[in-house]
């Protein structure tokens, strides 16, 4: 069944969230998703670079040394 | 010999869990180079220090993951060297460096400015997941509250974050 977009969007975050969790082991749900339509795919990479975007910019200013 | 295993161990669960893994790489953008993916990870899986390691295949699903992470990262960057190089982009990345920090100071202010309007807890949950690599039920505990508020206070960040995202990629 076809999902909005931004409906998609939000599942895809839910997935990057938890697999951002250090005791994920839904891996096989992971994959079954991921094979069910190839648009999942890019919602998914794009939810993990949103994430990775913001956490970098945070970690860089968190390591910078004092102005 | 103790609970977990060593990296010796882990070679020999990678190889019985080939297809899953295989299949895994294949749905997560590997596509027709799937097995080689898994070469690759069978080959940093063998240069690993002896160590235990809880739950072997759940550690190799993740090496699977960062692995493609790792993959998508380059691919970034070296598409932004192409285009550097043909003069064809006009993407911040290709600004001059002194341009470059103050988008990236502007975007972290952004961020920052972002988290905040989530309100404390919502931020400063974000924070604690991201940065400093705690659990969801770890959260949870520490703040008394139930796995599934901590869920929605992540859902708000990374959906504010996803839409601040793409107001920056549509500059």
């Amino acid at each position: 069944m076809p999902t909005h977009p931004s409906e998609l969007n939000e599942i895809a975050r839910r997935w990057a969230i938890r697999v951002g969790d250090p005791a994920f082991g839904d891996w096989e749900a992971l994959t079954a998703w991921l094979e069910a339509d190839p648009a999942h795919l890019a919602a998914y990479d794009a939810a993990v670079d949103g994430e990775t975007w913001a956490s970098a910019a945070l970690a860089d200013k968190k390591s910078a040394p004092k102005e | 010999m103790e609970a977990g295993e060593t990296a010796n161990d882990l070679q020999r669960v990678l190889l019985g869990e080939r297809p899953r893994l295989v299949r895994f790489l294949a749905a997560r953008g590997a596509g027709d180079e799937a097995e080689d993916l898994f070469h690759d990870l069978w080959q940093k899986v063998a240069v690993l220090p002896d160590r235990t390691v809880g739950d072997p295949l759940s550690y190799l699903f993740r090496a699977a993951e960062n692995l493609m992470r790792d993959m998508r990262r380059a691919a970034i960057s070296r598409d932004r060297r192409q285009s550097e190089w043909h003069g064809l982009s006009d993407a911040p990345h290709d600004r001059p460096a002194g341009e470059r920090a103050l988008i990236a100071r502007e975007q972290l202010t952004a961020i920052e400015a972002t988290l905040a309007a989530l309100g404390p807890r919502a931020e400063r949950i974000f924070r604690r997941y991201r940065l400093d690599g705690a659990g969801q039920a770890d959260i949870a505990a520490e703040w008394g509250i139930s796995l599934s508020s901590v869920e929605k206070d992540l859902q708000k960040a990374y959906r504010a974050i996803a839409e601040l995202k793409a107001r920056f990629d549509a500059e």
